[in-house]
């Protein structure tokens, strides 16, 4: 039963899980909180697409072949700006005091995304962008679109943590806040960075969704859950632990709901986390402890 | 009881009169909601604000005693008490079983593995089917009988909600307040100080836990009874946010903000009524502005209650004067290829001052871990009086007699000079002795004057002392401290010294790691040179001072550096 | 037809004629329903269809629609019960298709002595002997009996498979489903639960493949049809599949291309889209320009039911005790068809089957079922 639909399934999933996963980790090495609206976000960035989507159908007249390759920019950056809003809300006037504020704090963003969608745009859900039109690149062809964008990304992410000043200056910030003000770093702005990269990610992960999963106000817990879990197998803190844990829930999950069922593929889950963190409880690729939750 | 609580129980009277004459339906339905939210989220904070662990599986414990309550009432003919009973018993027996594996994970990894346990309770709740009814879930719950008397909803059930609320509200004032409360706010602020005065955390987390379930099973079985159905929405992961968000509103420990919380909870929903589809929105920006308004909750907002100095002063009583010795015996520890410590024995006994020196990385600070137990040895022996410790825990050894100081003072800042000390006595002792005990404490280290300061508005050397007298508190026989004089001035070092010695000539043994040789030299009977994990001289400080070897490899050193400091 | 006409001519001309209570009281009927959570598109569709009913209440009968949102627990929607019985008892209220939720307000309604009318499926709801709720769809056991007929006599299902959602709604037509399919000599061979949160469909596709059926029928809320149809359709499965009721919303179709709906069926109470009569036009229309959406039978269900509790008012029944007993006891014509208690509260009788050509977004009615149950 498990032939080329179910692997580029499982890759579709991986990558979705990834981008939501990547953003959650980078806020978390950056403030030290978990972001409970992380999954939220996933879900604004696909209605972000939606409309940006509709916007673009109305206003030229060219039939487009790759809507969503086109928007992708403007979801971008419409997220990077709601990314800085996002932390002067929620992360600005708690800086000083423990993550558990922060943590907190996002609970509350993500109740208001939810209920703001739920309110604006209404409870059915609604169709993203393809990423290029089925006609060019067969049934597939947006299946595979999206997980070779994430790729991309995931490789552009690398690129820009291990390669520039500026990523190297965001991982000091990350690692030693105090230390990388010592050395003349402008540590806020870093953090601000941070935050406007993390949900410019999670917006992206929701253009890249909207179309193959569709979106839907109550969408972003499950994603939210499942990069909390990529993020706890994969090493608190790491980036490409993060990719991994990601990846390894989504074949899991596809591979035990193709062979068993789709019920016992969640709930086993998550009894193999559990079992996991009983005989490993710094992770399955951890090393290092990590900061306060 | 004091005229502040006099009058403020008067009020809440009045209001609960005013309020029982001119409620509804509606409203008295509200404020049980309120009062079952009350519970859980009482139990929520022996977790969260007492153990400090960011547990996410609440809900699931409160879904856990409706859903038993549901079953029992409605397909074995149960009683509504003796439903609630077994509800309790089986989120209690859950959440002790759950504890074992997870309690000692850390806080996100804690918070996972509570969310999984959670879901896993949820996903049973809508596909066993068989015996929950699945997404439907079970109806029908008949009200609750108590005493074979019926609980109707309207004000029967306000009144029983709020009366359970009150029995919670005790249950948690004693097990969270006081010394007890103390202890708690020691383990779950600064666990290694908690280790080194003989607190078991592991234990002190495991009631407190297996408690907080149980309060949220009673919720849950009561909820039952309030609603007539029991479906998957009281496992779902909306109940635990809910709980989460009254027990941050209302505050974290004080049982007024979980009745703050759970009022507010219920009713500010209800409030917002208005906005229509936005009235959700209008909720989580109320809830943001409170988490930033009111870092401690609501509750916050009234000032906290110190545990007030009951020993007026007396002469200090004479510590120990029991004979006591600490020896180790080829004591051995390696970080990966490093050496810390490399076959160290040694021997410390009563009335003696012993010095540990030498250069960083010499294996000071790793041989005070393991004497007293927060890292364990790869070999070796540890024998206190001839009894041998090796491989039991910090706070067992503590309670054997062994106390410490650190070297960054490990304090709960909101604490008092009186409270940092009472927190370090156990709870076997009564509460005339405890009070002798912290007194006598606070007498030795020249504290006396200071009961009712606040530990953040102390001197540097008021917190050394405080380390100290926080470990006479537990009546050791034999005393470790770590860098005392380290940032103090020559004169407070100089007072330091008289206060040690007279520790020592009261008969206990002390060991001190120090790098102040000015401090050290003219205390120490004895010292110990370390090097490389390894002994290299030891014998009195005289003799020390004069050993080449010692002076090769760290007093030479000290002196070139205390000349360069010097300039 | 033409009782109820009479019946409604009679109302007329009382409410001309005589200046009974109705027409001097202004009575508040409370609409407690999901607009909020994951039941919101239906409960959305519940309001507006409840609202839009009120709104065209006969001119000297001031009624006016109070709503309240239930969310997604029997808790919040016990809150909203009691807090809409909390003022003056109201004549009826229209109360949340989410069948839990229901359950629980059902034995407060009933001491309270108000009439429910729902548009829930849940079977439960008229098996307790409430005399309180009033079903202005048809159950599972009149849309089941539809869907599953027409599998087996006009998709020639002999190996049907089924894949239905782990909610009140999916477990409990599953429930009557597999009966009736069993009974009808062609049995379900594969069956997965799916949890509302599931967006990747290929495993449950893989082993309904797998496991040779023929025919895919549906039980799913919206969102999870549309995915499932968009994700066999790429899997290149060719088996019809016949939907559940959320595959007839026109919200449902609008998440895929007309292509992909080719050789896809679906049960419903109504269409109001498809429909081609004056009156159902007029409701399209005014429906879409108050709401900005295309209505679906849970809003025409709901219009329905409070278009015959008006009728009720203008007969005379203004108080909550008269109005149960006067649902219970007369028919009445709705839009989407003839309404009239079974006895237990079940009033709608009749479903339909809508299809889609391949090229359309907007279904064509296929089969309608006329009383299906025998009770209407």
């Amino acid at each position: 039963m498990i032939g080329s639909e179910t692997l580029i399934a499982a890759g579709g999933l991986g990558a979705a899980y990834a981008l939501a996963a990547l953003g959650f980790v980078l806020i978390i090495n950056a403030v030290g909180a978990v972001n409970f609206a992380q999954g939220d976000f996933v879900m604004a960035g696909g209605y972000v697409a939606v409309v940006a989507a509709s916007w673009l159908s109305q206003n030229t007249d060219v039939a487009v072949i790759a809507p969503g390759l086109v928007i992708l920019p403007l979801v971008l950056l419409a997220m990077a700006v709601i990314g800085l809003g996002f932390s002067a809300l929620a992360y600005l006037p708690l800086r000083r005091r423990p993550p558990m504020a922060v943590f907190i704090s996002t609970i509350a963003i993500g109740i208001m995304l939810r209920q703001s969608a739920n309110a604006f745009f209404g409870a059915a859900p609604q169709a993203g962008p393809v990423m290029v039109a089925p006609g060019l690149a067969g049934n597939n062809g947006h299946q595979l679109a999206m997980i070779a964008a994430a790729l991309v990304v995931i490789a552009a992410l690398h690129g820009l943590l291990n390669g520039t000043q500026f990523g190297r200056h965001l991982r000091a910030s990350a690692q030693d806040p105090q230390m990388a003000a010592a050395v003349g770093i402008p540590v806020t702005r870093m953090i601000l960075a941070t935050f406007a990269l993390a949900i410019a990610l999670a917006g992206l992960a929701g253009l890249l969704l909207s179309h193959q999963y569709l979106v839907q106000p109550d969408d972003g817990t499950t994603y939210m859950l499942k990069a909390y879990i990529a993020v706890t197998l994969g090493g608190w803190g790491r980036i490409n632990g993060a990719v991994a844990g990601a990846l390894a829930i989504a074949v899991f999950e596809t591979v035990v709901a193709t062979l068993v069922s789709q019920v016992l593929a969640e709930m086993l889950l998550y009894v193999l986390v559990l079992a996991v963190l009983w005989v490993r409880p710094q992770g399955l690729f951890g090393k290092i402890e990590g900061r306060r939750a | 009881m004091t005229r502040q609580t006099l009058i403020g129980g008067g009020v809440v009277s009045a209001l609960a009169v005013l309020f029982m004459a001119n409620a509804g339906g509606y409203e008295m339905r509200l404020m049980s909601l309120a009062g079952i939210y009350t519970i859980a989220v009482l139990g929520y904070q022996m977790a969260l604000g007492h153990a400090g662990v960011l547990s996410l599986a609440q809900g699931a414990f409160f879904g856990v005693g409706a859903y038993v309550t549901g079953i029992l009432t409605t397909q074995h003919n149960l009683d509504g008490a003796a439903a609630m009973l077994a509800a309790m018993l089986v989120a209690a027996v859950l959440a002790a079983l759950v504890a074992i594996p997870v309690l000692r994970l850390k806080t996100h990894y804690f918070a996972l593995a509570t969310l999984a346990i959670a879901e896993v309770v949820h996903l049973l709740a809508v596909n066993w089917t068989t015996v929950t009814g699945g997404a439907n879930g079970i109806y029908g719950v008949p009200p609750l009988v108590l005493f074979s008397i019926e609980i109707a909803s309207g004000w029967p059930l306000l009144v029983t909600v709020w009366s359970a609320v009150a029995l919670a509200a005790g249950l948690v004032f004693w097990r969270t307040s006081g010394r007890r409360g103390l202890r708690l706010d020691l383990a779950r602020e600064t666990p290694l100080a908690a280790d080194v005065v003989g607190i078991n955390r592991r234990r002190q987390r495991f009631e407190l836990f297996v408690l907080s379930a149980i309060l949220a099973a009673v919720a849950g079985s009561f909820q039952a009874h309030a609603i007539g159905v029991v479906s998957p929405a009281v496992t779902d992961f909306a109940l635990m946010v809910t709980i989460l968000v009254a027990t941050l509103v209302g505050g974290q420990q004080r049982i007024l903000g979980a009745v703050i919380g759970g009022i507010l909870v219920i009713h500010l929903p209800e409030w917002f009524r208005a906005f229509d589809v936005f009235y959700l929105i209008a909720y989580g920006a109320a809830l943001l502005l409170v988490i930033i308004v009111a870092p401690k909750g609501i509750a916050g907002f009234w000032p906290r209650r110190h545990l007030q100095e009951t020993h007026a002063a007396q002469p200090p009583p004479a510590l120990c004067c029991r004979q006591a010795s600490l020896h180790c015996a080829n004591l051995r520890k390696h970080f990966g290829g490093v050496k810390a410590v490399d076959g160290i024995t040694a021997r410390f006994t009563t009335g003696q001052i012993t010095g540990v020196i030498g250069p960083n990385g010499s294996g000071k600070s790793t041989l005070l871990n393991l004497l007293t137990g927060l890292i364990r040895a790869d070999g070796g022996t540890i024998t206190l009086d001839h009894k041998e410790v090796t491989s039991l825990s910090a706070d067992t050894r503590a309670r054997a007699g062994l106390a410490r100081a650190f070297q960054h003072p490990d304090l709960v800042r909101e604490h008092r000079v009186w409270e940092a000390v009472m927190a370090a006595i156990p709870l076997s002792k009564d509460s005339v002795q405890a009070a002798k005990d912290a007194a006598a404490a606070c007498a030795h280290v020249d504290l006396q004057g200071q009961a009712a300061t606040l530990v953040e508005h102390l001197s540097p050397e008021g917190l050394r002392r405080l380390e100290i007298a926080r470990a006479l508190a537990t009546v050791p026989d034999i005393l470790l401290l770590d860098e005392p004089a380290a940032g103090l001035t020559a004169a407070e070092q100089d007072r330091l010294a008289v206060t040690v010695r007279r520790l020592a000539d009261d008969g206990l043994a002390i060991i001190v790691v120090e790098h102040g040789m000015r401090f050290l030299l003219p205390l120490a009977d004895t010292i110990i040179c370390l090097d490389q994990g390894q002994v290299i001289a030891t014998g009195p400080a005289a003799e020390i001072a004069e050993n080449p070897e010692v002076i090769d490899c760290y007093l030479g050193r000290f002196e070139e550096a205390a000349k360069e400091a010097g300039k | 037809m033409k009782f109820s006409y009479g019946l409604s001519m009679t109302a007329l001309a009382m409410m001309v004629f005589n200046t009974s209570p109705a027409a001097s009281q202004n009575y508040e009927i409370p609409v407690l329903v999901p607009i909020t959570g994951f039941l919101s598109l239906e409960g959305t569709a519940q309001r507006n269809g409840a609202v839009m009913a009120l709104s065209e209440a006969a001119d000297g009968i001031k009624v006016s629609a109070q709503v309240a949102d239930t969310s997604t627990s029997p808790e919040v929607a016990v809150n909203a019960l009691s807090r809409a019985l909390s003022d003056e008892k109201p004549l009826a209220v229209a109360a949340s298709m989410f069948g839990t939720q229901m359950l629980a307000m059902m034995p407060i309604a009933a001491r309270a002595g108000v009439p429910l009318l729902t548009v829930s499926g849940t079977a439960k709801l008229t098996e307790l002997g409430n005399p309180f709720v009033f079903r202005f769809f048809p159950g599972d056991r009149v849309v089941k009996k539809a869907q599953a007929d027409y599998a087996v006599t006009v998709l020639n299902a002999k190996r049907p498979a089924l894949i239905y959602q782990t909610t009140a709604y999916g477990q409990s037509g599953r429930a009557v489903l597999k009966d009736i399919l069993a009974a009808m000599g062609a049995p379900l061979v594969f069956e997965e639960a799916l949890s509302p949160k599931v967006k990747d469909m290929v495993p449950a596709l893989s082993r309904l493949k797998a496991a040779g059926a023929d025919v895919i029928l549906l039980h799913l809320h919206s969102g999870p049809s549309a995915l499932v149809v968009r994700q066999a359709k790429a899997m290149g499965l060719q088996q019809p599949i016949l939907g559940g009721s959320a595959l007839h919303q026109p919200t449902t179709a609008a998440l895929l291309q007309p292509a992909e709906l080719a050789n896809v069926c679906a049960e419903s109470a109504a269409s109001p889209i498809s429909e081609t009569s004056a009156a159902f036009k007029r409701f399209t229309k005014t429906y879409q320009e108050t709401f900005g959406s295309a209505p679906d039978a849970f809003a025409l269900g709901q219009y329905d039911g409070m278009s015959m509790m008006l009728t009720g008012l203008a007969a005379g029944a203004d108080t909550a005790t008269k109005m149960r007993a006067w649902l219970a006891n007369n028919r009445y014509q709705g839009l989407a068809m003839s309404y009239v208690s079974d006895g237990k509260g079940n009033m709608a009788h009749d479903a339909v089957i809508i299809c889609y050509d391949g090229q359309s977004l907007v279904p064509a009615i296929s089969r309608r079922y006329q009383n299906v149950d025998g009770k209407g």
